[in-house]
C-alpha cells in the first residue's frame, strides 16, 4: 500500500501530483532556457559555449524527460478543462486518467526515438 | 477467521504522538470493521474511543481511515478488508482521542453554506406545498443523499493543507439548494461558493468521490456549481 500524507494514493491523486510536478519541471526548464538564451548578449562565443553544454547524451535524456512532462501536462490539462466545461465527464475520470497516461506513453515512443537518434550508433 | 486489527491509538493525557497497537480478534467474513472495533472495546480494551451511532451506514458517524482510505466502519466487510486491517482517525480535523476527531470545524463549514431551503414567498393557492416538476427534483437527487460523514472532506488534500477551504461536503450541500427550483436565495448561495475558499479551490483530485460511501458524484456537483457561478456572472 503506497501512501501519501498518510492516505492511500489513488490513480487520480497521482495524476494531479504528476500534473503539479510536470508543471514545476517545465517552469524550471523555462528559467534555465531564459538564462541560456540571454548569454547571446555577451557575444556569439559565449552563446555557443552555453548551448554546447547541453549537446550531450545526459542533457538529451533530460530533454526527453522534459518532453514527456510537456506532453503529460498538456494532455492532463485538457482532461481537467474538459471536466470543467462538461461536468458530466467527471463520471469518467478513471478512464480519462488512464487515457492521458497511455497517450503520453504512446506519443513518447516515437518522440524519444527522434530525440535520441543523434546519439545512437546508427544515428546521424 | 483470525484478523489482526492495527489501530492508531492516541490518548492526549498520556501520548505525545499517536502510535499503532495491534489486536487479534475472531471474525466472520461478513462481519464489519465496526464489529471488530466493538470486540476490542468490549472485551480487550475499554478505553478504545470511537464514534458510531446507527451502525448501518445512515448516520455517518463512523468515518475513519481503514486500510489507507476513508470508509464507514459499519459498511466495510472483513472479507473485503483482509486478514490484516489498519484503522486510524480521519485527517484534517483536530484529533481528540484514538479514532475520535473534533467535527466542529466541519460543521462550521457546513453551516456557512446555509444548508436549508429559503423561500419566504406567498404559499401556493391551496396553501399546502411548493410543487416542482420531476425533472427539477431530479437535479438535486444525487446531492440530497449526503449523510455528512465527512469522509469526502477529510480525504481532500486541499482540505488537509488548509482547513479554510469549505470542502467537498459543504459544496455538495450547497449544490443541493442551488439547483432547487423552490429556493429563492440562489444568488447569495453562489456568492458564498465564489469565495476564494469556495469551489475554486477544488483541484479535481477525486479523492472525495472515491471516499464517498453514498457514491455521490461530488466533483460533478462542484463543477456544476462552478458553472452556475459563471453563468450568473458572480464575482
Amino acid at each position: 500500500m503506497i501512501t501519501l500524507f498518510g492516505y492511500r494514493i489513488s490513480w487520480a491523486q497521482l495524476a494531479q501530483l504528476g500534473h503539479r510536478a510536470s508543471g514545476l519541471g517545465v517552469l524550471l526548464y523555462l528559467f534555465m532556457h531564459i538564462v541560456e538564451t540571454s548569454t547571446v548578449l555577451f557575444g556569439p562565443d559565449v552563446y555557443n559555449a552555453a548551448v554546447g553544454i547541453f549537446k550531450n547524451l545526459p542533457a538529451r535524456l533530460g530533454e526527453v524527460v522534459l518532453m514527456a512532462a510537456l506532453v503529460y501536462h498538456a494532455l492532463n490539462g485538457l482532461r481537467v478543462i474538459a471536466m470543467d466545461f462538461w461536468p458530466s465527464l467527471t463520471v469518467y475520470y478513471r478512464p480519462m486518467t488512464y487515457g492521458v497516461v497511455s497517450a503520453t506513453i504512446v506519443s513518447m515512443i516515437p518522440l524519444s526515438i527522434i530525440m535520441l537518434r543523434p546519439f545512437m550508433p546508427w544515428g546521424a | 477467521m483470525n484478523v489482526t486489527l492495527k489501530i492508531k491509538r492516541y490518548n492526549p493525557e498520556r501520548d505525545l504522538e499517536p502510535h499503532w497497537e495491534s489486536y487479534e480478534v475472531e471474525a466472520e467474513p461478513t462481519d464489519r470493521v465496526l464489529d471488530l472495533l466493538h470486540q476490542v472495546k468490549w472485551y480487550q480494551d475499554g478505553t478504545l474511543t470511537f464514534r458510531r451511532s446507527c451502525a448501518h451506514g445512515v448516520c455517518g458517524s463512523d468515518a475513519m481511515i481503514i486500510n489507507g482510505r476513508n470508509r464507514l466502519a459499519c459498511e466495510y466487510l472483513i472479507k473485503d478488508a483482509g486478514p490484516v486491517i489498519t484503522v486510524e482517525a480521519i485527517i484534517g480535523l483536530p484529533l481528540v482521542k484514538d479514532l475520535l476527531v473534533d467535527m466542529e470545524p466541519f460543521w462550521e463549514q457546513y453551516k456557512s453554506v446555509k444548508p436549508f431551503l429559503v423561500n419566504d414567498d406567498e404559499l401556493p393557492a391551496d396553501g399546502k406545498e411548493r410543487r416542482q416538476s420531476p425533472a427539477d427534483r431530479e437535479r438535486y437527487e444525487d446531492t440530497s443523499r449526503c449523510i455528512l460523514c465527512a469522509a469526502c472532506t477529510t480525504a481532500c488534500p486541499v482540505f488537509w493543507a488548509d482547513q479554510s477551504y469549505v470542502g467537498p461536503a459543504a459544496i455538495v450541500n450547497a449544490h443541493r439548494f442551488i439547483v432547487d427550483s423552490r429556493d429563492t436565495i440562489k444568488q447569495e448561495r453562489l456568492e458564498i461558493m465564489a469565495d476564494p475558499d469556495g469551489v475554486w479551490r477544488c483541484r479535481t483530485i477525486f479523492n472525495c468521490v472515491e471516499a464517498c460511501p453514498r457514491d455521490i458524484k461530488i466533483t460533478r456537483a462542484i463543477m456544476e456549481v462552478a458553472g452556475e457561478i459563471g453563468r450568473a456572472g458572480v464575482r
